[in-house]
Order: C-alpha cells, then sequence, then structure tokens
C-alpha cells in the first residue's frame, strides 16, 4: 500500500492521486451539491438580522437597521435566566448522556450473542425517531392532573395528587430524563462501535497482567473511548446556545407558570415575536455565531491535548 | 329619421360588442374574456373541525362555475382549522406563496402592512371593487381596517361589537329552575353556580383555558394585546393598564374561589382547545366575548344542544370587533385587481354567498318557505356546512337557515346599529416604536397570564409579581405610546 499523503507531499503528487481517485469524488458530487445548496447558501439570510423585512422588497431591498434587531433579546431583563436555562440544560444533558451512554455501550459490548447485542441496539435507538410532539403526549399520560398515570398511582396510596405542570421543581428532572430517554441511544452507537473494535488481546494482556475487571475497563476500554467522547462533546459545544424546541415547548405543555425553569432562547424567541422575521433573525445569528466561535476556541484547545481527536 | 335609428342602432350594437374586448361587463367589472382564466386562492378559517376536503373540492367547483362565467376566473377553495391556519398562514405570506385572498385577524393588520404582506386595496376598489364600500353602512366602517391611507382589508360582515356573555348549557338551567334574565353580572353567575354545583358534583361549572375571555368590557384593539386598553365604555380618551385595575383583581379572586371549589377544569392553564370540554359535556358554562342574535345558534350548529346566550355587560363597538375578520390581498397573488374583483363578487352575489355558507342546494340543504334546513334523512356531518357566516365576506346576503329565523340579518343589523362606539374607533395603532417592550410584554403574558386568569394560582401572591414584571418589561412606555398616538389621532380627527 502506498504512503497516505500528507502535508508534506508535493502539490503535483497529491494532484495526480486525487485524480485516480474520481469515481469517488464522483459519488460524492450530489451529496456536496446537497450540502451547498442546504447548508451554505442559506448562510446569505444572516443578513435578515440586520434588516427590517418587508416582503415586497425582498431580502436584499428591505431596509437595513443596524443591531436593532438584536435589543428585544439582548436588552430583555430575563436574558441572564434565559441564558442560564439555555446553556445550563445543555452542560447538564451532555454530562447526563455521556455517562448514561458509556454505561449503556459497555453493558451491550458485554453481551456475547450478537443477535441479542443487535436487538438491544435497536431498541436503545428507537426513542430517537420518536416523534417529540408524540412524546410530549406519552408525558402528559403520565403527568396528567386527572387521568395521569402517576397521580393515580399517588391517589391510590391515599396522598394528594400533584398539579404537575404548575410546579417548578421536578422539571429539570424531568426534562433532562425525556432527552436522555430519547437521545442516548443514538450517542452510545458511536461507543458501541469503539468498544467493539477494541483489539481484545489487549484485555488478555491486561488480565495476564493480574488486572480486575474494573481495572481493565480503566485501563483499556476507557482511552479508546477518548476519541468518539471528544468528537461528540466538540459538535455538542457548537449548539450549546441551542436547544430542542420541541422538548422545552411541547412536553411542559407549554404551561406559562413553570416558564423560568423552561424557558430557552427558542421559545423565548418563539414566545415573543409573532412574526417579524428580522428580530428572529438576530436571535438564529446570536445562537449560530457564538456556538461556531465557541467550537472554534474548544477546538484549539482539544488539539493541544490531543491533535488527532480535533474535529479542525 | 330611419337613418338616424340606424346608427343609433349601430352604436348600440358595438357598445354590446365592447365587453369582449376589455370593457366592463354588466356587473361592472372589467373583464377580458379572451384571457386564461385565472385562479383566485382563497384560504378562510374555522376555529373547531373543518369540513372534509372533498365537500370543500366539490363547492369550490360549484363556485368557479359561476366565476367562470361571470368573471373568467375559478376559485380554490381552502378553510383550515385555526391552529392550522396560524402555522402556515405567517410562513405563506412572508415566503410570497401564490395566495390571494385570504381571512385575517385584526391583530395581525399593521404588522402584516408593515411588513410588506399585504396590497393596498385603496387605489384598487373604484375599477375592480365598485360594489364593496356600499355593503357597508359606512365608508369609516369599510375602511376601518387601514393604517393611515393604506387599506389592509374589508372586513366580514357581522356582528361588529362585543359584549362579555355566558354561555350555559339551557338543560342545567330548566333543569334547577334559573331564570337566565335574572343573571346580570359576575355575582348572579356565582349565585347560579351554587345551586347547579349542589346538584352536579360531578361536572365542572365553567370551562377555563388559554387565551381565555376576560370579562371585563374594554376596547384593547388600541393596545395590540398588551393589555393597554380604554376601559368599559369610556368617553374619556384615558389609556389605562388592564391588568392593575381593581375590576381585574377582583376578576381573578373570583376564579380562583370557583377552582379552589373545583368548579373549574383543573387543567385549564395548559388546555388550548377548552371548549371541546364543554362541547363534550364535562362542563356546563363558558365565558364569550360576544352575544348577537347569531351567536346561540352558531354555537348550537356545533355543540349538537341547546345553549342559552346570557350576556353580561353592555355593547361596544371598537376597530377589532369591526374588522374582527377581514378579507386582505396578499402581496404574493398573482393579480391583486382580479382577486379584489373575486372578493367583490362574493361579497355581493348571493349565489356564490350561499355555496360556501351552505352549499349546494338539494345536496347539502332544501329551501322552505325563505329558510334553509338540511334535506330529508341526510346525516348533517356527511355533506358540507360551513355554518359559520361571520367568516365569509357578506353572509346578510345569504339565506338563513331553519334554527335562525328569517330576520335574522335584520336583528344583527339592528344590533350593530345598538351599539356604543369606542372613543377610538377607527384608531390603529402603530407598534413600531415599542416592538421590544410588547416582545417583553408578550413574554411575561406568556408566563403569568394563563395561570391567573384560569384561577390556577393564588392572586395574592403572583399578581403583583405579574404587575411588577409588566413594569420591568417596559409597560409604562407603552401605556404613553398608546397615549400619544390616540392623542394625536383625536386631534386629526376634530
Amino acid at each position: 500500500m502506498q504512503a497516505f499523503p500528507n502535508s508534506r507531499t508535493p502539490l503535483r503528487k497529491r494532484w495526480q492521486e486525487a485524480k485516480k481517485c474520481w469515481p469517488f469524488y464522483l459519488m460524492l458530487l450530489p451529496a456536496l451539491v446537497y450540502l451547498i445548496i442546504n447548508n451554505y447558501l442559506p448562510m446569505g439570510g444572516l443578513l435578515l438580522a440586520f434588516k427590517r423585512f418587508n416582503a415586497q422588497k425582498g431580502i436584499l431591498g428591505s431596509e437595513f437597521v443596524g443591531l436593532e434587531n438584536f435589543e428585544f433579546l439582548l436588552k430583555n431583563k430575563n436574558l441572564p435566566l434565559i441564558l442560564r436555562n439555555t446553556v445550563g440544560y445543555n452542560l447538564l444533558f451532555i454530562l447526563v448522556n455521556l455517562v448514561v451512554g458509556v454505561l449503556i455501550a459497555l453493558f451491550i459490548t458485554e453481551i456475547r450473542s450478537a443477535r441479542m447485542r443487535r436487538l438491544y441496539q435497536s431498541s436503545i435507538l428507537f426513542p430517537f425517531v420518536v416523534s417529540i410532539v408524540i412524546v410530549s403526549y406519552m408525558v402528559l399520560g403520565f403527568l396528567d392532573y386527572n387521568g395521569g398515570l402517576i397521580n393515580a398511582v399517588l391517589k391510590s396510596f391515599g396522598r394528594t395528587p400533584v398539579n404537575w405542570y404548575s410546579d417548578k421543581k421536578p422539571w429539570p428532572f424531568i426534562l433532562t430524563f425525556v432527552n436522555t430517554w430519547k437521545g442516548v441511544g443514538y450517542s452510545s452507537l458511536l461507543y458501541i462501535a469503539t468498544l467493539l473494535a477494541i483489539d481484545t488481546t489487549l484485555y488478555e494482556a491486561a488480565a495476564l497482567d493480574g488486572a480486575s475487571r474494573l481495572q481493565q475497563i480503566r485501563y483499556v476500554t476507557l482511552p479508546h473511548l477518548v476519541s468518539p467522547v471528544v468528537t461528540i462533546m466538540l459538535l455538542s459545544v457548537g449548539k450549546i446556545f441551542n436547544s430542542d424546541f420541541g422538548l422545552f415547548y411541547q412536553v411542559p405543555q407549554n404551561s406559562g407558570i413553570i416558564q423560568s425553569v423552561t424557558q430557552t432562547i427558542d421559545t423565548f424567541v418563539y414566545k415573543s415575536i409573532a412574526s417579524n422575521i428580522g428580530m428572529g433573525s438576530a436571535a438564529g445569528f446570536f445562537q449560530s455565531v457564538t456556538g461556531f466561535a465557541l467550537i472554534l476556541f474548544f477546538n484549539s484547545i482539544a488539539r493541544k491535548f490531543s491533535s488527532e481527536n480535533a474535529l479542525i | 329619421m330611419k337613418k338616424w335609428l340606424s346608427v343609433l342602432l349601430c352604436f348600440a350594437l358595438l357598445a354590446a360588442a365592447v365587453p369582449a374586448f376589455g370593457e366592463t361587463t354588466d356587473l361592472g367589472y372589467p373583464i377580458d374574456f379572451s384571457e386564461e382564466p385565472y385562479e383566485v386562492r382563497m384560504t378562510l378559517a374555522i376555529p373547531a373541525a373543518a369540513p372534509a376536503e372533498e365537500q370543500v373540492k366539490r363547492i369550490s367547483e360549484k363556485v368557479s362555475e359561476l366565476t367562470l362565467r361571470d368573471l373568467n376566473m375559478t376559485l380554490k377553495l381552502e378553510i383550515l382549522t385555526y391552529p392550522q391556519y396560524f402555522q402556515t398562514i405567517p410562513l405563506e405570506l412572508a415566503t410570497k406563496e401564490k395566495l390571494d385572498i385570504f381571512a385575517m385577524q385584526y391583530g395581525d393588520g399593521p404588522q402584516y402592512a408593515l411588513s410588506g404582506y399585504v396590497v393596498d386595496l385603496n387605489p384598487l376598489l373604484d375599477t375592480y371593487g365598485p360594489h364593496m364600500v356600499g355593503t357597508y353602512s359606512s365608508e369609516a366602517t369599510a375602511k376601518v381596517c387601514s393604517v393611515g391611507d393604506f387599506l389592509i382589508g374589508l372586513p366580514a360582515h357581522k356582528e361588529n361589537n362585543i359584549q362579555k356573555s355566558l354561555i350555559i348549557r339551557t338543560d342545567m338551567l330548566e333543569k334547577y329552575q334559573i331564570d337566565p334574565a335574572g343573571i346580570k353580572t359576575l355575582d348572579d353567575v356565582n349565585a347560579a353556580y351554587e345551586t347547579i354545583a349542589a346538584g352536579e358534583p360531578g361536572l365542572w361549572m365553567v370551562t377555563a383555558g388559554k387565551s381565555m375571555n376576560i370579562p371585563i368590557l374594554s376596547d384593547n384593539s388600541i393596545g395590540v394585546s398588551s393589555g393597554a386598553c380604554l376601559m368599559g365604555v369610556a368617553d374619556e380618551p384615558v389609556v389605562t393598564n388592564l391588568f392593575a385595575t381593581e375590576e381585574y383583581a377582583s376578576w381573578l379572586h373570583l376564579i380562583r374561589g370557583w377552582y379552589e371549589k373545583g368548579w373549574v377544569n383543573p387543567a385549564a392553564a395548559t388546555d388550548e382547545q377548552a371548549v371541546l370540554t364543554f362541547l363534550m359535556g364535562q362542563s356546563i358554562s363558558y365565558l364569550h366575548g360576544y352575544a348577537h342574535p347569531l351567536t346561540e345558534s352558531e354555537i348550537e350548529n356545533v355543540a349538537g344542544f341547546d345553549v342559552t346566550l346570557i350576556p353580561l355587560s353592555d355593547q361596544l363597538c371598537t376597530s377589532a370587533s369591526c374588522a374582527e375578520i377581514s378579507f386582505a390581498v396578499s402581496a404574493g397573488s398573482k393579480a391583486p385587481e382580479k382577486a379584489v374583483m373575486m372578493l367583490d363578487y362574493l361579497m355581493t352575489q348571493p349565489a356564490a354567498a350561499n355555496l360556501l355558507v351552505w352549499g349546494v342546494e338539494g345536496e347539502d340543504y332544501v329551501e322552505k318557505d325563505g329558510l334553509l334546513d338540511y334535506p330529508e334523512g341526510v346525516d348533517p356531518t356527511a355533506v358540507y356546512h360551513f355554518g359559520q357566516g361571520w367568516m365569509i365576506p357578506n353572509q346578510f346576503i345569504t339565506t338563513p337557515w331553519v334554527s335562525t329565523g328569517k330576520d335574522v340579518y335584520e336583528q344583527v343589523i339592528a344590533y350593530n346599529a345598538n351599539a356604543k362606539e369606542s372613543v377610538a374607533l377607527g384608531f390603529n395603532f402603530d407598534p413600531a416604536p415599542v416592538m421590544n417592550e410588547l416582545a417583553a410584554i408578550g413574554n411575561v403574558q406568556s408566563e403569568y397570564f394563563d395561570a391567573l386568569n384560569t384561577g390556577s394560582v393564588d392572586p395574592d401572591e403572583y399578581l403583583p409579581e405579574f404587575l411588577q414584571a409588566l413594569d420591568d418589561a417596559g409597560m409604562q412606555t407603552v401605556l404613553d405610546e398608546v397615549q400619544r398616538q390616540l392623542d394625536a389621532f383625536l386631534d386629526a380627527k376634530k
């Protein structure tokens, strides 16, 4: 096998190598076109954040208003609370999904039968594909004041039923639980793939050296997981100012009184401005530009520690 | 003599031939029958279940037969439920989808005009909509949905004033021998609930839900739902914060009392389709914002059981109530003049209007003594029966249904004439200077309004918080700006 081209290979040789692979580039072309149209062209819409949109004048013709559209978000007295919720929940979700994801991956890779393993992998992936709106009604089935399962159980034990949608305290737990239940199957797939690829002779060597089960996990398994974990974390960090709108709006049934613990930037923008395109774009601009800056920042840190794990 | 006659006849012949060349038809529209028929897309909305798509298509085709003959246009009718409507229409307007006529809520008008979503109808009226203004009681009423000279939409013909009321099941009133004429205030309603609740422990007395009607009469169209309003049938244009008034505080305590007694559905604060509870028979009444002659029959059309309407306040005619539903032409229309002609046609031609509301004669209804009813043996749910006359351009030219009686439209017109006009009638607030404050206020309201208004939380604890949060969000700035614009409007009128 020829040596892979790297940054020291002369340009002409790299070009020759690339030309040999032209079928692969051709196969890549449709996806590339889609990526450009779907992800890069719409970036022009960032302009809308600085304009007062008039449908008859179009994006380019609309009046330029500078930073005015950002005021409703950045000057709002509730902004610290909203940011606390958005960033706080995201950090909590990243942490919980990491721990639970790794645990699930460890358990699943312990299963000997390949058929059973595939069954479990598919079943933990199932919640990921269920629509969040349906999930919000499943949650309603548990938490509804009159017909919900939890209140029915409480009543049968003689305790007073709780109006879940009016009580702020349980919601951080409820939202984390729903988010993990729904999303962990997806991220744990990456961990499972990594774990299955670990050379089993490493475990045998460790056992020979007298390592216990726990020590084997600590010294063989976990180091292999560093790579996918860093990848997933870097990708999550870019979305730290975003939130799953369905999770924070539908699941709490848009209940106003618990707003201080369920409100994120996305639900705030949706609830406060009906059809002002400029203001909505300004909020989206804020989220995506800060997310991009964060990815670059944390990526440079990751590069210092383990350059092969950094995204760029 | 014969020579002059023949010359005259020649001119007459020429004049008759001219419509084919683009002059006005005998209905008064400039139509060119030689070009391709234009398809006008019209969207209406309905609070509860919409008629089935095949039914709507059938009606579109029938109306198109008429319009093809008279206007060289076809009609593509769309009826959406409120949730569908609120999701799709703003998007379609922003992306300039090929939408011609659509039903518009009063509150959305100024923002749509500001964002260039709708076409100014004023310049088009003379040529393409010559009959519409004449169908209203005055030009002012016709053009109430305007911002300055920009005519945003033309109001639907219906009751044009609000009146707070209670809708209550007739069988409950009869069972406990409560005379509806004796109920005039909220205290009377309270007494009625006491009697009924004692005998019906399993039922809720009143259905509450999100965005429920507040039974306090006010003109809040001036404040674009921020809470800035003119209280009651005000003579003086003093802009007040509705939520800071004593009446509001005592209303909150009243509904809180009802909630604690178990008379209100407990999940009210998160219930978006609360009226369903009433329709399914789990509660016996709900608070409504209208009390006009057609209200009872409209509700009975949907409910299937008898209801009694009890007025709880005076009548008030505001800009919003006049133009609650109006018809606007989207900026995405390929031919706004044609859309205006279609609207004019639908507003003045009884045959088309009857089709829109009641369906096809013989299939969906039959006529008997000047009133309409379902045909013998036909299942009401299987035929087209839109039934919501307030959602079409002009219901007054349709034939009344059997449940409303022959002179019902005259009654509505008389009812309209009886209303007191708000001092702010014709005033449309321009929200541009206070967009940030309105956004912040909207957010505060989404936190507290439903919880307080449905009695789900204790007003002693939360009302002060609510008022404080409103002040922090800039309520006083909004009140001052509304007052300033209103004073300027009234000065200009003098």
